[in-house]
């Protein structure tokens, strides 16, 4: 009964229009007060402080400053310029650029917002030129631009692994595999539409020279992840020191070696950062009440026996989290989907055996296709405003591209050494 | 929606006091965080004092970030579903009783939190021996100072929505964005 209210208020709460924070506390207010369940307020808002505590959330606010930092001027189109020499030639090879521009880009900003704007603004239009239909170029930004929150470092991957105790490095090393998955099977769906399209079936070869070059103007950015990531899987550094050696190292980059960004921008850039990340601390901290709630009344476990009335099998639990996401990612962004789901996911993963790291590289993946699912899909807004295609328009368009993506889902979610084998070896 | 640019004089400051403490408090994080990863890379020993320092402030900017993402509208809502299917008075209803709710469970956590931190108050932390309720002073402050921006914006809404038609597009907002994270 009381899951049942829970479950009924939450949704009722969030829908109807209430901000998620206020709607997670009251969700975890009103069933004590409605069904006596006697605990006292203070122990309740005293675990919404204690959620926001953990000085590794410090982390969260300095990974979005990197990114902005990365994002800004002149980054995007040296990665552009360094994708186009290195995919231009294939057929459907502009898109492909699309895809793997994304890929790196995804490595730096660790965004797919940023993302699919820093690439949209400048291929959408090149696109078009070439021949490609605009809806396809918007939703291939779109869709393109979420591998940047599977490819570390990512930030709903960052939050997953805060919030659910999940080493962080195992999953940063566990989401390569599935991002460069996704990544091939855009590119795949390129290769088609490229090819029987007749609008871009390939050109010369660039010289070796030429590959070069580009590569040296994206080194500095590059060598962003490799820093993060490096000093993270050798242990010299916690994820929320590699963040804020990422923030030194965005500032000198931007300031002295590409001169993209103006120190004077540095105190709004620094307030916008901590706004957006105590948007989500105050959610965690809300989410942590809720949790607390849902382990008391045991929620997990009728859940759990709720699933092995159908099957005792995981594959059958996977599939429920598949199924649970996908549509909550119709309306959700991606931290509050990761925010709801992983108090109530994780335990009763454990129960059917399922690694957590493997669980949470399934739901970021989940979240990602949410992104450029409508009606409410970040990066498709946002090709949208590129591009100046309807949303609905744009998604008409992207059938190949959510074939590829659900394919490479799957792949992620039924085949677990597919993220599980990076860990394996590097540990 | 941004409301920052409708606000008077005094809320106008209240809001800059609170963007200059996130500036300064973010700016001290990174300046801490980075500042302990080097020396113990390099000289192999760090700041004892530092982790309780940057608890402290990071439990300070979340709460005030709070208030600041309250004054600008950017607190993360799913907005789509009413918007599609609910006629405009029943929203403007159920705005209102929302809007209530918040009001009601802001006194709530405003009520608790002083009590939590004033019983915390005598305990003091490991290293700098700082008053723990002073660090959970921040949940209370955070929201008293949200619930200034909510009853303003509440009030612009119901008795001078005018203010708002002139002065704010629903697309104007130059503060946090949860596209960031996406």
């Amino acid at each position: 009964m009381t899951l049942l209210f829970v479950v009924f208020v939450f949704l009722a709460s969030v829908f109807l229009g209430m901000p998620l924070v206020w709607a997670i506390l009251l969700t975890a207010v009103l069933p004590i007060i409605v069904f006596d369940l006697g605990f006292p307020l203070q122990a309740l808002y005293l675990n919404f402080i204690g959620g926001v505590e953990p000085n590794h959330f410090i982390a969260i606010p300095l990974f979005i400053i990197a990114g902005e930092l990365m994002s800004r001027g002149g980054v995007g189109m040296r990665i552009i310029t360094f994708a186009r020499a290195a995919f231009g030639f294939m057929p459907g090879g502009l898109g492909m650029v699309v895809v793997g521009a994304s890929m790196i880009f995804g490595g730096i900003s660790g965004s797919a917002i940023a993302d699919s704007a820093a690439i949209g603004s400048v291929m959408i239009k090149n696109m078009a030129k070439q021949g490609y239909d605009k809806g396809f170029s918007a939703g291939l930004v779109a869709s393109a631009g979420t591998i940047g929150i599977i490819i570390p470092p990512s930030i709903p991957m960052l939050i997953y692994g805060f919030v659910g105790n999940v080493s962080v490095a195992d999953l940063f090393l566990a989401g390569m595999v599935p991002g460069i998955i996704f990544g091939l099977f855009f590119m795949g769906v390129c290769y088609y539409v490229g090819k029987t399209s007749g609008c871009d079936a390939g050109g010369e070869r660039v010289s070796r020279r030429e590959l070069w070059n580009s590569f040296i103007g994206t080194a500095p950015a590059l060598f962003m992840p490799v820093l993060i990531l490096g000093g993270i899987f050798s242990g010299w550094v916690t994820p929320t020191e590699a963040a804020a050696l990422a923030v030194v190292y965005g500032l000198a980059v931007t300031i002295f070696v590409y001169r993209d960004f103006n120190i004077k921008d540095l105190p709004k850039l620094l307030v916008d950062a901590f706004v957006t990340s105590a948007v989500v601390m105050v959610v965690i901290g809300a989410t942590t009440v809720l949790g607390w709630l849902i382990t008391l009344e045991q929620m997990p476990q009728i859940l759990v026996a709720f699933v092995q009335e159908f099957s005792s099998s995981p594959w059958m639990f996977l599939l429920l989290v598949n199924i649970v996401l996908l549509v909550l990612g119709l309306v959700l962004d991606p931290v509050p989907a990761i925010l709801l789901t992983a108090p109530l996911f994780l335990p009763t993963a454990q129960a059917f055996g399922v690694d957590p790291v493997h669980l949470g590289v399934i739901m970021t993946c989940n979240v990602a296709v949410g992104l450029f699912t409508p009606p409410v899909g970040a990066t498709l807004y946002v090709a949208s405003r590129i591009s100046g295609v309807g949303v609905l328009s744009i998604a008409r368009k992207m059938a190949l591209l959510y074939i590829a993506a659900i394919a490479a889902l799957l792949l992620v979610t039924y085949v677990p050494a597919v993220s599980m084998t990076m860990v394996g070896v590097f540990n | 929606m941004d409301f920052r640019p409708i606000y008077p004089v005094g809320l106008v400051w209240l809001s800059k006091l609170i963007d200059f403490a996130l500036m300064a408090g973010g700016a001290s994080i990174v300046i801490l965080v980075f500042t302990n990863a080097s020396l113990r890379g390099f000289a192999g020993f760090d700041l004892a004092w530092s982790l309780e320092v940057t608890a402290f402030l990071l439990l300070w900017v979340t709460f005030l970030g709070c208030a600041a993402a309250v004054a600008r509208g950017a607190h993360m809502r799913v907005t789509e579903i009413v918007e599609t299917l609910l006629p405009q008075t029943a929203q403007l209803w159920l705005t209102r009783i929302i809007d209530v709710a918040i009001i009601v469970l802001l006194i709530s956590l405003i009520y608790t939190g002083y009590s939590i931190s004033s019983h915390t108050w005598a305990q003091k932390t490991t290293v700098l021996y700082w008053p723990v309720g002073l660090l959970y002073a921040s949940m209370p402050v955070g929201m008293a100072l949200s619930l200034i921006f909510h009853l303003y914006n509440v009030g612009v809404e119901i008795f001078a929505p005018h203010l708002i038609k002139d002065n704010l597009s629903p697309h104007h907002n130059d503060g946090a964005d949860l596209e960031d994270l996406s």
